[in-house]
């Protein structure tokens, strides 16, 4: 190639390149930078070193562990229910009729309005019984003479609240994105297998399952780094309480570099979730893919 | 179709209206509730009047834009997304047809950090992208806050490693003859560019833009850590702050809610199918 035509070529990747690396990459190796060094929020750079110091103390830190354990609670519990629920939506709704669109519709809500605001609105909705008057989901319980809950002000509730808030918010990306696979399955095969006389079930294992599988495996990913990524729900809805019980990682991070100031602790945070979220990524893939060469 | 065909056919369509709604109720509610007294909230809460907007009010509109200031947030947002997706585009669109059609040396291994940047998440570096940027910070002087607040919202997040990419995979797909005829023409690598790939590439350019909008219009993290000024806010972290700024009144919380969902469900309702549909392709393709 000419010269000329090589520096068009740099000039057309050059902005991005330059931008990405100041952006991404260089913030990506301040990071581990900073996890080896000791530093506070008001130190204009990186302090002494003090080598593995920052991971020994964010592991043994029990505000970490707490955050860890419940992200992978709230992941645990979210992706398999959202993707099954999803999956089973996706089915009933894939088809003609003004019932299927209705519902699809509706279940697609939800994923076009932003966290924030279902936070702030499931926190109203969730809110206890008291003097000025109880949230929705209380009301209702109380209309159908059934005990009021705590939901959100207390530990073994708060939870398991923001897990059915965010399957009731998630459902419906997942759902979508099922539907375009379903569609993209050729009527033939479905044909060919009514045809040799399988029932329901034995086509949906035999036709449906194996068509999507490549897209299940691609959402089941994202879902998982997205959950893992988890805390604008918590943050809004119980700033990580009750007594911890929805501490985030993510929101570990967040406070212990503006409270805590301690930007060494905060990076050597990072970092381990980091790598604890690419070895889940690299592990579930393999998984997948073992899955799907099974078939 | 026998008689009992059509009942189950009847029964599982109610079915389907009866999950839809109940699906609903919460967002039902929230419209409602915008819309009504704050004694009448509270006072039907648990009845079906809860979703009723009655009697109806426009105060709590009032209320968000007066002492919740969701004017000058929902401009701010406005200027960061734009900001992000045109800047973004001049940035990216290049790079992705460099990365498409021209050869160059280093031109696969810069592909490969590009993409390798793609598994980076905004929670790994939002505290150092923060030092970062916040060593520009006597710029405020010059500038004022506000400008820097809503450009350190913006330029960090116009260039994106998976923009690229999605924009190469279209550019790759796209027949060379009409390029080559462009060539002929005497047009240059921008000509070409410009007048023939751009043109061609309408859809990918869509799908990028509403990807970068609903990223970007939803984002709670990297404001709350860079916004310090109430006029910098965006929508989502003024909400953020509104709802627990006493005194607190439901209705107005949830007027600044429905303010900032609306511009959301306008663009969606357009494009969901089509992110949905390009995830699928570009998700399951690489």
């Amino acid at each position: 190639m000419a010269r000329r035509e090589m520096l068009t070529a740099y000039m057309f990747v050059a902005p991005a390149i330059l931008m990405i690396a100041a952006f991404v990459l260089w913030p990506a190796v301040i990071t581990f930078h900073t996890s080896l060094h000791r530093t506070t929020l008001t130190d204009p750079g990186p302090g002494e070193y003090c080598g593995v110091e920052n991971y020994r103390a964010v592991m043994s830190d029990p505000e970490f562990r707490r955050s860890a354990i419940n992200t992978i609670v709230f992941t645990v519990l979210v992706v398999p229910a959202q993707t099954v629920l999803a999956l089973l939506l996706a089915q009933w709704t894939n088809g003609p009729g003004w019932a299927s669109r209705s519902l699809r519709l509706a279940v697609l809500i939800p994923t076009m309005i932003s966290l924030t605001v279902l936070s702030v609105l499931w926190k109203l909705l969730y809110e206890p019984v008291s003097a000025t008057g109880s949230g929705l989901f209380n009301g209702i319980l109380t209309s159908l003479h059934l005990p009021p809950q705590p939901f959100l002000t207390s530990p073994r509730q708060a939870m398991p609240a923001i897990v059915v808030m965010s399957i009731w918010q998630g459902v419906g990306f997942q759902m979508m994105i099922f539907l375009c696979a379903l569609q993209q399955i050729p009527a033939q095969l479905r044909e060919a297998a009514l045809l040799d006389g399988a029932g329901r079930w034995r086509r949906f294992c035999h036709v449906t399952l194996p068509g999507i599988a490549p897209t299940a495996a691609f959402v089941v990913m994202m879902t998982t780094i997205f959950a893992l990524k988890l805390f604008v729900q918590p943050f809004l809805m119980t700033r990580g309480g009750p007594q911890g019980s929805t501490l985030s990682i993510v929101q570990f991070i967040y406070e212990t570099t503006f409270f805590r100031r301690d930007l060494g602790l905060a990076c050597a945070a990072g970092a381990v979730f980091f790598v604890g979220v690419s070895t889940i990524a690299v592990v579930l893939r393999r998984m997948l893919r073992a899955a799907e060469c099974l078939r | 179709m026998t008689r009992s065909g059509h009942t189950v056919r009847a029964l599982t369509a109610l079915a389907a209206l009866f999950v839809g709604v109940t699906f609903l109720i919460p967002v039902i509610w929230m419209f409602a509730a915008s819309l009504k007294p704050e004694s009448a909230i509270h006072r039907d809460v648990g009845a079906v009047r809860s979703f009723v907007p009655a009697p109806p009010t426009l105060e709590n509109y009032r209320g968000a834009f007066h002492r919740g200031d969701v004017g000058i947030t929902l401009v701010n947002t406005l200027i960061v997304v734009t900001v992000i997706t045109l800047g973004g585009l001049l940035v990216n669109g290049p790079a992705a047809f460099a990365f498409a059609r021209m050869r160059f040396r280093g031109c696969e291994l810069l592909f490969l950090l590009i993409v390798t940047t793609i598994i980076i998440p905004l929670e790994l570096i939002v505290i150092p992208l923060f030092m970062t940027v916040r060593t520009t910070r006597g710029l405020v002087e010059i500038i004022g806050e506000r400008p820097w607040t809503l450009a350190a919202l913006s330029i960090p997040f116009m260039a994106k490693a998976f923009n690229i990419f999605l924009l190469r995979q279209y550019f790759l797909a796209l027949p060379r003859s009409l390029e080559e005829a462009a060539f002929m023409d005497g047009v240059g690598w921008w000509g070409v560019y410009w007048r023939v790939a751009l043109p061609n590439a309408k859809t990918a350019i869509t799908t990028v833009i509403l990807l970068d909008f609903i990223v970007h219009w939803n984002d709670f993290l990297w404001p709350l850590v860079i916004c310090q000024a109430a006029n910098t806010r965006t929508v989502q972290l003024g909400l953020g702050n509104f709802f627990t700024q006493p005194p607190i009144s439901w209705g107005a919380i949830m007027a600044y809610a429905v303010l900032a969902t609306i511009p959301m469900m306008l663009i969606l309702g357009v494009g969901q199918k089509r992110i949905a549909q390009s995830l699928v392709t570009t998700g399951i393709r690489e």
